[in-house]
């Protein structure tokens, strides 16, 4: 051992001779100030002005909801519509999944999805067979299953229940979900604007460092994840799932809101929402950060015209799958969307990342 | 059969010869040059995993049925097990030379992979870190390589969330480092117990099931996430940690913990440990087992450290750097990163070289690297 010993010295002599200074992923380009102001445009004009829009659509629901089920029969039009509204709300936030929305499990309740096991289906018609009252009770409800509190469950009791509109427990089950969701939504927006412990003054703060950032670097990686996470929700559960390998192996009813025909509508929402965060919101978003790197002038270009360009061909597109299917073709094309997002994403998990330095790389966004 | 006969059928194996002659046969030593086996995504977004020469030359991909994670390899049978990435189910047993995929199997349906697992000596079991999701529990599945891998017996983990485990030095004991996270796949990956979670470390008597030792981390680092580990010959055991708790709070991510004593967290210089950023990917011992990598993908870097005094050496900048494995020599590590590059870092010599395999924007290479 004693040569090993020697050998080791000689090492660590070399160690501290060498040892180069704190070594980082790639130069950084784009100052600190940048980001915080970055993160700061976000927050005034991007979250909090969508959570305030979740949270008045679920007041709304709430309150349609109520006044439909009044005569104790559910009916699609005006409940309907709250729903959509809630929906189109909770689509330009789904992608953000950090903050108040990670906090007892708000993001699951609100939108129990992909349903993969069943799970929403099987306790539904427990419940609606039990048909017993204190199941509704609020409390239990919102400790209970998360199947069957939040839109989707609301979703199969306005579109999917042929013929049963004037099940009674049905439409107090409604109201409950209603409430339900009213309370989450409202939570939401307290938690991201309210006191001094509201979410937006953690991400301002994030700059002097805290206890969920580092440095406001660090925030604006938390953006850079949701718009990644935006894209890769759509390419990966809202797409690949449904679409299969082969025209024949499409699967319509793994889409989501199938039942409201409107999963395309929501992807064209989550577009938007990821698009605004790129290069809309406040001096012009990611994209203004991107454009004063070395390569990024070129590369937003890139990306602004792949936004442009798939948000052009969904546009062309029906809401529903289901007539998307039935159309000429209609495989083919929302095929050809798929590809083109997963070359958007792509850009966003590489160049775009690589370029601002924030990683969102295949290990770093992995947390195994 | 009944989990009686089963478990009895399990220890009469185990109760033969506890240490079989290392698991490298001289036939086997002698058939073959050295394999590197990583799962990865191709471009186009398909998950495959791949086999490659000790110079990073590409010898054989398969196409997986979904994203992979971490692999075992079986010297006696010449064949890898690629385990996928959690909450999969999907094990593909490889032959290494050839490429082909010998078997598929799966996890039950009521549990799910973690995506690590490890072989007994005898090459005759593969225990599997799994997650009993609707208990909340961890298990490590014990499955019969010789009976087509059948699932033969579950021993507790010990813990919530197992992630790595290996095998020591007496072919017996199991340490399983249990990371202390709850998962449920209805939730997909999301973590749901950060305030209340409890990792440790625990020593498993594969034979038994019976718990012989866990370590707990001091009540404040409670939220201080131990992955993944390695172990040296001489039992030795080095901790990859992932930290939950506050982002402005540093505490060390690596560890290091042998025989009874409890886990030492490393001394790491405060610009290291924040270029670090809160997060440990894999590690792995050099050839000499003088010599440990710690990769920090967040932070775009791999550690090394000193075995001998536990003591951090260099870091080398690899962005989205995560697999490490030894490379063959003192000091001498492979490492890629999610960026496609495969490369060997010498840390003796701080120097690094780039391999053969090195894809660089054509595909991104998964968390772990075996090298067999």
């Amino acid at each position: 051992m004693k040569s090993r010993d020697r050998r080791f010295g000689v090492f660590v002599w070399i160690g501290l001779a060498l040892a180069p200074g704190p070594v980082t992923a790639a130069p950084t380009v784009a100052e600190v100030d940048d980001f915080a102001s970055f993160n700061e445009a976000a927050i005034e004009d991007y979250l909090l002005p969508r959570y305030e829009a979740l949270a008045a659509a679920g007041e709304g629901l709430k309150g349609v909801l109520r006044r439909d089920c009044a005569d104790g029969r559910l009916d699609d039009g005006a409940s309907g519509q709250a729903y959509h509204v809630m929906m189109d709300a909770w689509m330009a936030v789904q992608h953000l999944r950090f903050g108040p929305s990670e906090l007892f499990l708000r993001a699951e309740r609100m939108q129990f999805w992909p349903d993969k096991r069943g799970s929403i289906g099987r306790r539904l018609s427990q419940l609606l067979m039990a048909a017993d009252q204190s199941d509704l009770e609020p409390r239990r409800f919102a400790q209970g299953s998360v199947a069957i509190q939040g839109l989707p469950a609301l979703e199969r009791l306005l579109f999917d229940m042929p013929g049963d509109n004037e099940n009674a427990f049905a439409c107090d089950l409604a109201v409950r979900i209603g409430a339900n969701l009213r309370d989450i939504s409202t939570a939401l927006l307290a938690d991201w604007r309210d006191g001094p412990s509201a979410y937006a003054a953690v991400m301002r703060d994030a700059s002097k460092g805290n206890a969920e950032y580092l440095d406001a670097k660090e925030a604006s990686l938390q953006l850079a994840k949701s718009l990644h996470s935006a894209l890769l929700l759509i390419v990966d559960f809202k797409l690949q799932r449904v679409l299969g390998d082969f025209e024949e192996a499409v699967k319509p009813k793994r889409a989501e809101s199938w039942r409201s025909g409107r999963s395309l509508r929501n992807i064209r929402i989550n577009l938007a929402a990821a698009r605004t965060l790129y290069q809309d919101v406040g001096q012009g978003g990611f994209a203004a950060l991107l454009r004063r790197q070395p390569g990024g002038p070129t590369l937003h270009v890139e990306i602004a015209a792949a936004f442009r360009h798939v948000e052009k061909r969904l546009a062309s597109l029906p809401p529903s799958w289901i007539e998307v299917l039935a159309e000429p073709r209609g495989w083919q094309r929302v095929s050809m969307i798929h590809q083109d997002l997963r070359d958007l994403l792509a850009l966003i998990s590489g160049p775009f990342s690589q370029t601002l330095d924030l990683p969102l790389g295949f290990n770093s966004f992995d947390g195994d | 059969m009944t989990g009686i006969d089963r478990r009895g059928l399990l220890l009469a194996a185990f109760g033969l010869p506890l240490v079989l002659p290392g698991g490298r046969s001289a036939a086997s030593a002698r058939a073959t040059e050295r394999l590197i086996v990583s799962a990865c995504a191709q471009a186009g977004g398909r998950f495959a995993a791949r086999i490659l020469a000790a110079d990073g030359g590409n010898r054989r991909a398969v196409v997986l049925p979904g994203r992979g994670h971490g692999a075992a390899w079986r010297a006696v049978a010449r064949e890898v097990v690629v385990l996928a990435r959690r909450p999969g189910r999907f094990a593909l047993v490889i032959d290494a030379a050839e490429g082909v995929v010998k078997q598929q199997f799966e996890a039950p349906s009521t549990r799910h992979f973690y995506g690590h697992g490890v072989f007994s000596r005898d090459g005759r079991w593969l225990f599997t870190t799994e997650n009993d999701f609707e208990a909340g529990r961890g298990v490590i599945g014990v499955y019969d390589a010789a009976a087509g891998y059948r699932r033969e017996a579950e021993i507790p983990s010990y813990g919530q969330g197992p992630h790595e485990l290996a095998l020591l030095s007496d072919g017996r004991r199991l340490v399983v480092a249990n990371g202390g996270i709850r998962t449920h796949p209805d939730s997909g990956r999301r973590k749901l117990n950060i305030d209340t979670m409890s990792p440790n470390l625990a020593y498993i008597d594969s034979g038994s099931s019976a718990l012989v030792r866990s370590f707990d981390l001091p009540a404040e680092l409670h939220r201080l996430s131990i992955r993944h580990l390695a172990v040296s010959k001489d039992d030795q055991v080095c901790l990859a940690l992932q930290n939950e708790g506050p982002r402005n709070r540093l505490v060390p991510l690596v560890g290091f913990q042998r025989g009874d004593e409890e886990i030492a967290l490393a001394e790491t210089p405060p610009a290291i440990l924040k270029d670090m950023r809160h997060y440990c990917g894999s590690a792995a011992l050099d050839e000499s087992g003088a010599f440990l990598a710690v990769s920090a993908p967040r932070g775009g870097l791999v550690t090394f450290w000193a075995l001998a005094d536990q003591r951090y050496l260099a870091s080398f900048a690899v962005a989205d750097g995560c697999g490490v494995a030894a490379a063959g020599g003192d000091g001498r590590f492979l490492i890629s990163s999610g960026q496609g590059r495969l490369l060997v870092y010498d840390v003796v010599n701080r120097a690094p070289t780039m391999l053969r395999g090195n894809a660089a924007g054509k595909l991104a290479w998964d968390n772990h690297l075996l090298a067999l």
